[in-house]
């Protein structure tokens, strides 16, 4: 069976709205799917100054803009999507994916609903083991023992995630899926 | 010009210095013939060193100036990666940048094919970007412009004037209008008022010219 490594955060809207297109992507190609934990750097949208540089005006208008379009397209997949309190890091629930979970994609799923639905805090040790106990993942991040993430000169490229690995490619965006598909067929 | 009216239905904001652009021409172009519409062509010249730094390289890729930090340099490298590859799969070559151009005349000259001969603008937009990111032109020489026009079968009697007067002040003033406007990259799909960074989007931009018809699509990239 091929897989397809994706490197993830919980904080990473593009990653949230690139769940269910992923999924469907292996269950339709029999592909195998393996999560990894990356952590991104999301910003707040930055209040209008009185003289901003347009520096500064392009990164604010471009996150305005960012966020509107996460928005429209959690709309098309039937997504709630809450920005009020974004971003908000998420340190512990990355540490527990990156543990060899039993069940992934169950912590996977409750975890981005919990960040995003919920407003849940997934920088919080009790909150994030709570969510493991409950996704039938019988371990918790103290105990945390990391499962190997592969180092490779690709890897060190990641700016952002959903991050695939694939064939030897680095793809971030789930708008290369079309290729990616192409690439596992 | 207003920056998000047009009598088109669709407006596309595009810059020949960007990569991102230049991949953005074949689908784009090739959406509007399967539509049979004219989409609006403007310019959008980026201000790049505004925010993602500035840098100069030599003809073998030596950085002989930088005012990057890592992380720009790390979305600057993957950009021009992302998309070499997908110029490739388009039968382009994509050669990244020695420097930050100014291709503002190169984009005036868009308004000037949109006023003078608006059926030859797949001709021009498929004159100017292969070439210029071949690194066979320089975009910032009036007559290299000016040959590039003819090369696509458009008069360019009197666009070094136009590109000085009449279509300087154009470009100029439709510029100060997009940051207010919130757009501020390329390439921009504008369609009633809706603002759509990135060729991902033109799975919904069909959707939307087609009069919404089905469930809409998410983002993707054409192959």
């Amino acid at each position: 069976m091929k897989s397809l490594d994706i490197y993830i955060d919980f904080k990473s809207p593009g990653a949230y709205l690139a769940l269910q297109p992923t999924l469907d992507l292996a269950n339709k190609l029999n592909v195998s799917l393996r999560w990894f934990p990356f952590q991104t750097r999301q910003r707040a949208v930055a209040e209008q100054g009185v003289n901003e540089s347009k520096g500064v005006t392009h990164a604010r208008i471009r996150e305005i803009a960012r966020r509107n379009t996460h928005l429209r397209y959690a709309q098309v997949q039937g997504l709630e999507m809450d920005f009020s309190n974004h971003p908000r890091e998420t340190t512990a629930a990355l540490t527990a994916l990156a543990m060899p979970l039993v069940q992934p994609l169950k912590f996977i799923r409750a975890a981005f609903q919990g960040y995003w639905r919920e407003q849940l805090d997934l920088n919080c040790s009790t909150t994030v083991d709570k969510l493991l106990q409950e996704t039938g993942n019988a371990t918790n991040t103290a105990n945390a023992r990391m499962q190997k993430i592969p180092s490779t000169s690709l890897q060190e490229k990641i700016i952002d995630t959903p991050a695939y690995i694939v064939a030897g490619q680095l793809f971030i965006g789930r708008e290369h899926l079309p290729w990616i598909t192409l690439l596992l067929r | 010009m207003q920056a998000l009216e047009s009598p088109s239905p669709l407006i596309v904001y595009i810059d020949v210095k960007s990569p991102y652009a230049f991949v953005a021409i074949e689908p784009t172009l090739a959406l509007e013939n399967t539509l049979a519409v004219q989409f609006d062509w403007r310019p959008l010249t980026l201000d790049i060193p505004s925010f993602l730094g500035s840098a100069r390289k030599t003809d073998d890729g030596k950085i002989v100036e930088n005012k990057r930090s890592s992380t720009q340099w790390g979305a600057v490298k993957y950009a021009y990666m992302d998309a070499r590859r997908y110029a490739q799969r388009q039968g382009y070559k994509l050669m990244g940048t020695q420097k930050i151009w100014d291709s503002s005349i190169a984009n005036i000259a868009i308004l000037w094919v949109a006023q003078t001969a608006r059926e030859k603008m797949h001709g021009y937009l498929s004159t100017v970007f292969p070439p210029f990111w071949r690194r066979e032109l320089d975009i910032e020489d009036v007559n290299v412009v000016c040959n590039t026009l003819e090369s696509a079968g458009i008069s360019a009697q009197g666009f070094a004037e136009y590109s000085e007067n009449e279509g300087r002040q154009a470009h100029d003033q439709l510029q100060q209008q997009l940051h207010p406007a919130n757009i501020y990259g390329v390439p921009t799909y504008v369609i009633d008022h809706q603002i759509l960074f990135g060729r991902e989007h033109l799975p919904y931009v069909e959707w939307l010219l087609r009069g919404k018809q089905g469930m809409p699509p998410d983002i993707a990239y054409s192959l």
